[in-house]
């Protein structure tokens, strides 16, 4: 498939648009920092988090979440880029999807905590969570009508929602669809993973020897996607493209990968054919690389396996495991990596594992080619793979 | 919803998640929550009624939706922070606090390596579902998809709307539920497979995964998986549109004994299979209304201190019958002692019908029994329902469909029959078939027992909470002893001077045909007179159908209808008088009765 994507926009711990993330992503500057105040939790003096930058934060409504604010922060940005204004987007057929974990997860821990203490406490956040699930809340934002879905593959979530979204334009279901995903610092994953002893109190280092595990990180990628007949009609222009979708499951662990990777390996053939694509023809893969032991090291075989020799992007090094949201914003890092022409350096790269034998690339280089390929692993043994072509990317 | 229709293939739908070690080793079950057993258990059935062999099935996809997502172990999680601390909270707890658990837990168990996905949007969950399985199935990411629906009752919110209704009034839903409905859906109309229907919207946030659960419950009874069970998948699907899903007309219809007696032992045997595996959805279902009516007929009794047990009666009128709480307690106490050795109650009978609140709610409560309630259907597997020591609180046209069954009672059952009379031969054949002890009782909506006996032949005995009036050795009326209620006996009554008493027919009321008082009894029995009528119901036409009697008849085996009406019109014109005479005359195989096997119009 060949989906046009008209525009895109992304907030995360590199910045809060696609322009401040693209000069922060080469020089690896992002906000690494304790989240005290941001999370009532013991663990808030010793683990630090990826947050969004502050001046996003300070924008939050009262009867918003901070996942809802990245989200539509993001989608504003991709609709300015692609110049849909809401007046052009009543004439069109629009399918929102967004991709989450916490926004759609019974998150309100601190109205729990009260209410389970009897507490005289308001209902309000129990209230907002049942009445609005994510991508519902962003069309209401646009008031808008059509098809709408909330993707909670756990970690996946975001590429799926790409995915599905390219689909939708495919499959003529929509004229545009606004497809992303988001996630904010929240008690239960942030404790969870700590728990779970896959957190590192240090900056993550993906593929590294030695590599302590993960940080949490948060915001939220949109991408505009649009029919050929509907760009061409308003004279719009595409700024990438998504080629290919593909998911699998291993149906081995809830929390760990398959060793061997067979659902990557699956998930990521099924994208390069849909694509049109092989190994030689991609630019670089930004891995899911969270810098824990098992995921590394199962993604290490795969893409020896499968696409042995294609450069590594681990970009969680600069903007932490931004979970639901992640398959978005790294879509995202992808499209602008592809644009400018260059890969981004990993971070905090501390040496060979001999068992992964694997390098992400940790130079700022210079590509040539024109596709990128991204994964996503999940919790539940999800994985998805999308293929991205850029700007210029002109076969099919 | 996009150019190719879906069509379902198979589908289960389940409330509850017990039972699953019949599927996987134990070992695979240890520490699955709820949700993610809900999930696991109604996507095995689902298999299982499409006998997919997932060995076998390689492009297959998994999608999931669910509105809250496992937030039992979400809550469990954040109780273990609040009460252990963060540096104890349970890892555990975490990982299964994801959406994604279900797709995680059915896709290991049941070997599913394709596609997989989890969706979420509140109350347009599974329509979000069914959006992404159509873009997959055409995309041909998968020939089918496996997509299921799972919501646990949200615990919080249940618990605040308890205590503050008021927050939920602009959600507020009655039909809370917890439960998992699965499909397999394709794009290809296969032999057997139902086009997906419009849904119909049920579903609310605090019901989130409603219109999944209607819509399996349903498409379960319309799928089959050989030719017996598409014999009986049809006429189900029938019988239960008609009757408005009410289960024992199924077998109370004519088609429905055809269909289970008429058959082979090796049919009837593989007929009796599939309906009960047919009817496994239907169960659950079934006893979750009942047990809602129990509920709301106990909490009406509680706040009211009274409760109108509506009956249709034989006129198919409805007519109000109050009783007091103070009339109940005098009626289940006056009956306790008839069940001395009764260690568990299961009743058929929801308490809406007076019947089933004295002997499914009052009786047992004052025993201090448990009360099991299990949906009337003939062919799930009594005998590992029932046990030593039960009372089974059923009536006679279940009972009838269980010894034309064959059924042999497992050891030390006691068998309780009431709302219509319960013929001398079944009694006999019940017995036969190893029930331990059976109490029929006589009585009516208006009053509730009057009587019991416990043997064929036998005659009733008055119970002790009544006082008789007699007239000339006819049972008139009977009075409470301590509670204001005075009831006139519906049929004619023999009484001797024990008490003991003998319904000998209906007191029918003399009717008027064009001025003329007629009486239908009468004309029922001339009419049985004649050797080709087995069976015979007369009554007033209603007033849109005329002025006259109307007659259904039942003929003996072997006469054939329009050959023996000339002669049967012929007898009527010699034994009856122009009014007496029914002007329509309905032929069938069995009189209509009621759901509780009273007459009915027809």
């Amino acid at each position: 498939m060949k989906i046009n994507i008209s525009g895109m926009g992304c907030v995360c711990a590199l910045g809060a648009d696609t322009r401040e993330i693209t000069k922060n992503m080469y020089t690896a500057s992002s906000a690494f920092v304790l989240p005290e105040g941001r999370v009532g939790s013991v663990y808030a003096k010793t683990h630090p988090v990826f947050q969004a930058p502050q001046k996003i934060l300070d924008r939050k409504r009262e009867d918003e979440s901070f996942g809802f604010l990245f989200l539509r922060t993001a989608a504003d940005e991709a609709l300015l880029q692609a110049g849909l204004t809401r007046e052009i987007l009543q004439t069109a057929r629009v399918g929102v999807i967004a991709g989450t974990t916490v926004n759609a997860s019974f998150n309100c821990f601190d109205f729990y905590k009260a209410w389970r203490g009897g507490e005289q406490t308001a209902f309000a956040p129990l209230l907002q969570y049942l009445d609005t699930p994510l991508s519902g809340a962003l069309q209401k934002y646009y008031g808008l009508t059509g098809a709408q879905l909330t993707v909670v593959t756990a970690c996946a979530s975001g590429t799926d929602a790409i995915g599905l979204g390219a689909q939708w334009i495919e499959q003529d279901i929509c004229d545009v669809v606004l497809a992303g995903a988001c996630d904010e610092i929240n008690i239960t994953p942030y404790t969870g993973f700590i728990r779970l002893m896959v957190a590192s109190p240090k900056r993550c280092a993906p593929f590294s020897l030695g590599r302590a595990g993960m940080n949490i990180g948060e915001g939220a990628g949109v991408f505009v996607l649009e029919s050929g007949k509907f760009l061409s009609a308003r004279n719009g222009s595409a700024m990438g493209y998504i080629l290919g979708y593909g998911t699998c499951v291993d149906a081995w662990h809830i929390t760990a990968p398959d060793p061997e990777g067979k659902g990557l390996i699956r998930a990521m053939r099924f994208a390069m054919r849909d694509a049109g694509v092989t190994p030689a023809d991609i630019a670089f893969i930004n891995a899911h690389g969270t810098g824990t032991q098992d995921n590394d090291a199962a993604e290490a075989r795969v893409f020896h396996a499968l696409i042995a020799g294609v450069p590594v992007m681990a970009s969680k090094s600069v903007t932490g495991h931004t979970l639901g949201a992640a398959g978005a914003v790294e879509a995202a890092l992808c499209l602008l990596s592809l644009n400018v022409r260059m890969i981004p350096a990993a971070a905090n790269f501390t040496g060979v594992d001999p068992a992964l034998n694997l390098t992400p690339v940790i130079q700022n280089t210079a590509i040539e080619k024109e596709i990128a390929m991204s994964d996503s692993l999940a919790f539940g043994g999800c994985n998805s793979v999308i293929v991205i072509g850029s700007q210029r990317y002109s076969h099919g | 919803m996009g150019k190719s229709a879906l069509y379902i293939n198979a589908a289960a739908f389940t409330a509850d998640g017990n039972g699953l070690e019949k599927y996987f080793e134990a070992k695979n079950l240890r520490r699955m929550d709820v949700f993610t057993k809900l999930a696991v258990k109604a996507a095995a059935r689902c298999l299982r009624a499409a006998e997919m062999d997932l060995r076998a099935e390689k492009n297959i996809a998994l999608i999931i939706s669910t509105g809250y997502g496992p937030v039992t172990r979400t809550c469990d999680f954040f109780n273990s922070i609040i009460d252990d601390g963060e540096e104890y909270a349970r890892p555990l707890a975490f990982s299964m606090t994801v959406h994604n658990a279900a797709v995680a837990s059915v896709s290991r168990l049941l070997n599913i390596k394709g596609p997989c996905l989890s969706v979420s949007n509140m109350e347009t969950s599974f329509q979000s579902a069914l959006l992404a399985a159509a873009a997959w199935l055409r995309k041909g990411m998968a020939d089918r998809v496996l997509l299921g629906a799972v919501d646990e009752i949200h615990s919080v919110a249940e618990k605040v709307l308890q205590t503050h209704p008021e927050e939920f009034a602009h959600i507020y839903d009655t039909m809370r539920q917890a439960g998992a409905a699965f499909f397999i859906v394709s794009l290809e109309n296969s032999p057997g497979a139902v086009a997906l229907p419009e849904l119909s919207v049920h579903a609310t946030p605090l019901n989130p995964s409603a219109d999944a659960f209607h819509l399996a419950k349903h498409t379960e009874l319309l799928l089959d998986y050989d030719d017996v069970g598409r014999i009986a998948a049809d006429f189900i699907k029938t019988e239960l549109a008609r009757t408005g899903h009410d289960i024992m007309s199924v077998f109370e219809s004519a088609d429905g004994a055809r269909l289970l007696h008429t058959a082979s032992d090796g049919e009837r045997a593989r007929i009796q299979k599939e309906l009960g595996f047919l009817f496994s959805g239907v169960q659950e279902e079934a006893v979750s209304e009942s047990a809602d009516w129990t509920a709301s007929s106990f909490a009406k009794l509680k706040e009211h201190g009274l409760i109108n047990f509506f009956t249709s009666g034989s006129t198919g009128e409805v007519k109000s019958c109050i009783h007091t709480l103070a009339m109940l307690r005098e009626e289940g106490n006056g009956l306790a002692f008839l069940f001395p050795d009764i260690k568990r109650v299961i009743s058929l009978v929801p308490a809406s019908h007076s019947y089933g609140m004295i002997f499914g709610l009052i009786v047992p409560k004052i025993l201090g029994l448990p009360v099991v309630i299990k949906p009337p259907i003939p062919v799930i597997q009594w005998e590992d329902v029932l046990q030593e020591g039960d009372l089974l609180v059923a009536f006679p046209m279940f009972l009838k469909q269980l010894t034309e069954l064959n059924f042999q009672f497992p050891r030390g059952v006691a068998v309780l029959t009431s709302t219509a009379p319960c013929p001398d031969d079944l009694i006999d054949k019940l017995y036969a078939g190893g029930m331990r002890r059976l109490v029929e009782i006589y009585g009516a909506s208006e009053g509730g027992a009057f009587g019991w006996r416990e043997k064929s032949g036998h005659p009733f005995t008055l119970l002790p909470f009544w006082n008789a009036e007699i007239t000339g050795g006819m049972l008139e009326a009977i009075t409470r002893r301590q509670t204001p209620m005075r009831v006139r006996i519906p049929d004619r009554v023999e009484i001797d001077s024990e008490g003991k008493f003998k319904p000998i027919g209906r007191i029918d009321q003399a009717v008027q045909v064009a001025g003329i008082n007629v009486f239908p009894q009468k004309v029922e029995t001339i009419l049985k007179t004649h050797p080709a009528v087995r069976d015979a119901a007369v009554r007033r036409m209603r007033p849109d159908e005329g002025e006259r009697l109307k007659a259904f008849i039942v003929l003996q085996e072997g006469y054939i209808e329009h050959e023996i009406l000339p002669g049967l019109r012929a007898f009527m014109k010699e034994k009856l008088t122009v009014h007496e005479t029914p002007r329509r005359i309905t032929f069938g195989s069995e009189l209509p009765v009621t759901d509780f096997g009273k007459r009915r119009d027809w």
